[in-house]
């Protein structure tokens, strides 16, 4: 009997074990995604438009990768890493026996020659103008060489402690020095790298056909085929993902994931992403009257988060605290009680700023995606508290254009974790870095900011950092220079048999289709 | 026969049958389709003229709770992402639909007549130099246009307008020219000049009143253009202010809800196509009547 | 003739200066730059000022404008200030699927309004003619913003008979020589992927084409019934020719006149691109180059397409009123 009883608990098991086998990934298949815009080359000194990106991801490949959930490195193209004590040279260990798409082999000197290519004018691939290459900080670069045929040594001016994770992004990643050669300037049209896919077509502008990388290091990809396109329209993503035609998207209209998320009958799913895109809304302090901070409080306290994220993110969206996000290093959640939602507060703080309500504000914003419906919902809340708000409404250009000269008052803007660093968020309270995102060059505390923003990098150690970060955050918002809307958490949209999504890194606009399979 | 002034297809029937017959069908038999295109068009110009008091609610009115709601009795034609009366929202997007549609004919009309007129009757150099301005004009983008005109003089119903205005002027340039040439060879013109009348009095005299039938019927025509590139500019954001009710705005803020709220972008999209089929009635309508060749035959 | 052609010739590179021009300053009037539309990514200030510089954003606007008319007449388009690609790369991938799907779509019109304007004028049931007509008149009503993402949504989402959106089915082989995919699959021999293109084709063009028919339909029954009326016809008749034959040998070939002055103007205006069909059927054209170009505020593509619009619109202008000239040597007087 009990013999019998183990035989079965043993039966049991294995039939478990053989369910979950079931979830195996599987080889096969193609996946097709949409994005909204694919941009003309995947030049990587030149990439714009996330369609373009989605692709540079997954073809690419830098030294190492980034681990959006803890904010680490990983070993890519480089096996093993060793960084020097003073935090200056920096020394890594090329994988052997690695080839690029085109049979190219993998060297240092590759590494090298590629990673260079934004300062090598005479080389036949340079092209004036690779405005993308400029994040790489390679000013504070004092040499970069090919120690031998598979080591290469960053030597560094000034300590930076985000300079590894730099390389993580897509203008990082390494190109095959046999494309240089053979395209030139025209290596963005024929891209070989040595990422898990390699391109088969690219239509500029249109879109791009991806097959598995048969000599990827880390073993071939579970999909044969990936293709990317762009749809320039949201309603017909939705068409195209209702079709059938779609398998992955972020760029579906959020106001359907209520009625995807409930029909369980539908081919559709919603993948809830990580909350790594920080929306908010910039404060320009050299225009009345947010130029009084009671008035910047008073808007800080008006706005009704929980409202917003229903009603215009599809509660897809996490309450904010500051310029970092939750999984940022240094995070501190304590400005969640800064911004809470009291509208009387709000009424106190104007009456007390002796202006006259309704006191007139402009808020800036595109007229794409959920910009629109979150800028009514803010107007709604700062109307109720004795604003009287105009609505501007822009396209891409003019947008950027306004926020960038400083004309706009309230603007509406996000920052994604681009790379899971909290200096890639902090860096715009920074005047000298903030462009079009932050307006806050007049006040007193703009200088002590900036320091500590300069402060965040050159300091290496993480809890030294850490404390670094909590003084900004504490210090901006005391200074008020934006209101935090929320921390985005974008929905993937995707087909019931596509498996293996990673839900931090597409979030932030990083897809990394390496792990996905379909189960079919 | 000849007093009733009825086309031929009357022209079987008995007197006593036409004196008999009602006048909504004695109308038809004159108008055509003119007349449903005018009475519905009477309809869609009243209801957004008296939106104000018809409509139940304030347009603007947002109700987060009441958000997406389908139609009901409460809400005709339902409401929006942020709560808002759709049919409240639809009756008065139809004035800044029309008043957009209207002023911008005007403007394009106008200018469009005082460019072509006088390259149609002049004719030589200056036609040659104001048709080439009339190529540059409709080369130039529109969507440049409209940036320029939003971003240099901001949003609002009248700077649409003019970039929706200034994109037709060579439409009416062209024509209001190809018509003045046509008429130059008419005997009243030719004889006029021969006499030695002067030019401004030619064009009063004979172009003008003689030019407008044509011009003008195919003016209704071209309302069905401006009410529908001025939609389409508002479609792409480029037009009235966020949260003024506008049919194109709110199909353009509605389409991706096609899935999941289609009485959204339904309604104005359903009343906007209503209109411009309106117009294009009356258009045609009309040039069966005032073309006379069409009046000789017509059945 | 000649001459005539030769002076209208004349005024092409008048035209193209001024366009050109005029978009150069309008896109400089404008907020926004090429490089704040890509500084969001960008924040160094150090690099901005050498991009700036690159582009010679830095100098004064005229030294800008002589600068750009100096590379322009040297035939020098450049490059995209976004991406990097030489615009002539971009023409290339851009301009031959604007011209297919203007010319689908003109095809369609002009056959289908033709033959149904015709039906409308020589029918003698008077049901049919309105029925035809009301038809017509709601073809041309139909908001064509509108009417784009409806055929998606009815025949590519409800019926699924055709695809949604792109060109051409991405899964398939084929090889690109002139990027005339009607052309290249021929010449290659490729039947699957040829389908494929036509079976993409489909609804763009109807959705273009929809809006034309109803056009050329009123405009063939009008011209139809004002021809049918004309005292030759009469003649034609007199002499006991059949009326169908009459309708169709002598009335239709002067209808046929005003039917390709509109769409010749209209084929010339859709060669700029159809910039919403463009973006909802995901269709690789001029429009959406445009428009992106615009929104992006990268000069040197806005520049090139601008071009690229003025050119195929004065030439098809031009090839109209040279049509009337040899058909309807009447209106050579003037």
């Amino acid at each position: 009997m009990r013999k019998l009883f183990t035989l079965s608990l043993v039966l049991i098991l294995v039939l478990v074990s053989g369910a979950v086998n079931a979830q195996e990934p599987r080889q096969g298949g193609t996946l097709v995604v949409a994005a909204e815009i694919m941009g003309d080359s995947l030049d990587i000194g030149f990439w714009h438009g996330f369609g373009g990106l989605h692709v540079i991801d997954s073809i690419g490949e830098g030294l190492v990768q980034a681990d959006f959930e803890t904010g680490a490195a990983k070993p890519g193209l480089a096996e093993s890493w060793t960084i020097s004590d003073d935090g200056l040279v920096y020394t890594f260990n090329i994988r052997p026996d690695m080839v690029f798409h085109d049979g190219e082999p993998v060297t240092a000197q590759a590494v090298v020659r590629s990673m260079l290519r934004p300062v090598a004018t005479d080389d036949p691939s340079y092209i004036e103008g690779m405005y993308m290459y400029f994040n790489q900080g390679f000013e504070n670069w004092e040499s970069l060489e090919a120690l031998d045929d598979l080591t290469v040594q960053l030597t560094l001016k000034q300590p930076n402690a985000t300079q590894l994770l730099v390389f993580t992004r897509p203008d990082g990643y390494i190109i095959s020095p046999k494309a240089m050669d053979e395209y030139g300037q025209e290596v963005g049209l024929n891209m070989s790298m040595a990422g898990p896919y390699r391109v088969e077509r690219f239509v500029p502008g249109q879109e791009a056909v991806l097959a598995a990388n048969e000599d990827y290091w880390a073993g071939r990809p579970w999909l044969d085929q990936i293709i990317i396109r762009a749809w320039p329209d949201e309603a017909s993503i939705l068409a195209a993902l209702e079709a059938g035609e779609v398998d992955l998207t972020l760029y579906a209209p959020f106001t359907s994931v209520d009625r995807i998320t409930a029909d369980e009958g539908d081919d559709l799913r919603i993948e809830v992403g990580a909350p790594l895109v920080n929306l908010f809304m910039p404060l320009n302090v050299t225009q009345a009257p947010l130029d009084n901070v009671l008035v910047r409080r008073a808007v800080n306290h008006a706005i009704d988060r929980d409202a917003i994220i229903e009603g215009g993110l599809s509660g897809l969206a996490q309450h904010p605290a500051s310029i970092l996000g939750p999984n940022d290093l240094g995070f501190d959640p304590a400005g969640m009680e800064t911004s809470r939602y009291d509208p009387d507060l709000a009424r106190e703080l104007l009456a007390e700023s002796g202006l006259e309500t309704p006191i007139p504000v402009t808020v800036t914003f595109e007229n794409n995606r959920f910009w629109p419906l979150l800028a009514e919902l803010v107007a709604v809340d700062l109307e109720a508290v004795g604003f009287d708000v105009t609505l501007d409404r822009l396209d891409t250009g003019s947008f950027l254009g306004k926020v960038n000269e400083g004309l706009a008052q309230i603007s509406m803007t996000q920052r994604s974790t681009f790379l899971p660093d909290p200096h890639d968020k902090a860096i715009i309270l920074n005047t000298v870095y903030g462009g079009g995102q932050t307006h806050h060059a007049g006040l007193e505390e703009a200088d002590y900011l900036n320091e500590l923003v300069d402060m965040g990098i050159a300091v290496v150690d993480p809890a030294a950092r850490s404390e670094v970060y909590e003084e900004i955050q504490a210090l901006a918002l005391d200074m008020m220079i934006m209101a935090y809307l929320g921390y985005l958490q974008p929905p993937i949209f995707v087909r019931e048999h596509v498996q293996g999504v990673d839900t931090q890194g597409t979030a932030a606009g990083r897809a990394n289709f390496r792990n996905v399979w379909l189960d079919q | 026969m000849a007093t009733m002034q009825v086309g031929d297809g009357a022209d079987a029937l008995s007197p006593i049958y036409k004196s008999r017959s009602p006048l909504l069908l004695r109308l038809w038999r004159t108008w055509d389709i003119a007349l449903p295109g005018a009475i519905f068009f009477a309809f869609i110009l009243l209801a957004s003229l008296l939106a104000t008091t018809i409509a139940p609610r304030d347009p603007g009115q947002r109700d987060i709770k009441n958000r997406l709601k389908a139609p009901s009795l409460e809400y005709p034609f339902g409401t929006d992402e942020i709560g808002r009366d759709v049919f409240s929202r639809v009756l008065h997007g139809g004035r800044s639909v029309l008043g957009t549609g209207f002023l911008a004919l005007a403007l394009s009309f106008v200018f469009g007549l005082g460019i072509g007129i006088p390259g149609g009757y002049l004719g030589g150099r200056l036609d040659v130099l104001l048709m080439r301005c009339m190529d540059i004009m409709l080369s130039f983008p529109s969507i440049l246009l409209a940036i320029l005109v939003v971003t240099t003089l901001g949003t609002g119903p009248g700077n649409l307008i003019i970039a929706v205005g200034v994109a037709q002027v060579p439409v009416f340039a062209r024509l209001a020219r190809a018509v003045v040439l046509l008429l130059m060879n008419q005997e009243y013109v030719v004889a006029a000049r021969a006499l030695g009348a002067r030019d401004p009095a030619i064009v009063q005299r004979h172009i003008l009143p003689n030019m407008l039938p044509p011009v003008l019927v195919h003016a209704s025509a071209m309302l069905a253009v401006t009410i529908s590139s001025a939609t389409a500019l508002n479609f792409l954001g480029l037009g009235v202010e966020t949260g003024t009710p506008d049919w194109g705005m709110m199909i353009a803020d509605g389409q991706s809800l096609l899935f999941d709220a289609a009485h959204v972008p339904f309604f104005p999209g359903l009343c906007l196509t209503l209109t411009v089929l309106s117009v294009n009635f009356i258009g045609d309508g009309l040039r069966d009547r005032l073309d006379p060749y069409m009046r000789n035959q017509s059945r | 003739m000649l001459a005539w052609f030769i002076r209208r010739l004349i005024w092409l590179p008048i035209v193209l200066w001024a366009v050109t021009t005029l978009t150069f300053f309008a896109l400089r009037l404008v907020p926004g730059n090429p490089i704040q539309s890509i500084s969001n990514q960008l924040v160094d200030p150090v690099a901005i000022a050498r991009i700036e510089a690159q582009w010679h954003l830095d100098k004064p606007i005229h030294l800008q404008y002589v600068n750009f008319m100096r590379a322009l007449l040297s035939g020098d388009t450049g490059i995209s200030m976004s991406s990097g690609v030489p615009i002539n790369r971009l023409l290339f991938e851009r301009v031959p699927p604007t011209i297919e799907l203007a010319l689908v779509a003109m095809v369609f019109s002009t056959i289908a309004g033709i033959v149904i304007g015709v039906l409308a004028a020589v029918t003698r049931r008077r049901l049919v003619d309105n029925a035809l007509r009301l038809l017509a008149i709601t073809g041309m009503s139909l908001p064509w913003f509108w009417v784009a993402i409806m055929l998606v949504i009815v025949f590519a989402v409800r019926l699924r008979v055709a695809p949604t959106s792109g060109r051409i089915d991405p899964r398939l082989s084929y090889e690109i020589i002139t990027n005339f995919m009607l052309v290249d699959h021929l010449l290659t021999g490729n039947r699957e992927a040829l389908l494929s293109f036509l079976h993409h084709l489909i609804l763009p063009s109807l959705a273009i084409g929809i809006t034309s028919t109803g056009f050329v339909t009123r405009l063939t029954r009008a011209a139809m019934l004002e021809e049918l009326h004309s005292s030759y016809v009469r003649t034609a008749r007199g002499k006991g020719l059949g009326e169908r034959s009459v309708a169709l040998r002598h009335a239709l070939r002067n209808a046929i006149l005003p039917v390709i002055t509109l769409q010749g103007l209209q084929f010339g205006a859709l060669l700029g691109g159809a910039v919403i069909t463009e973006a909802v059927f995901a269709w690789p054209g001029l429009g959406r180059l445009l428009l992106e170009g615009i929104l992006s505020r990268d000069y040197s593509v806005v520049q090139a397409a601008v071009i690229v619009v003025a050119l195929a619109y004065v030439l098809m202008n031009t090839l109209v009123d040279m049509l009337y000239y040899v058909v309807d040597p009447r209106l050579n007087q003037s």
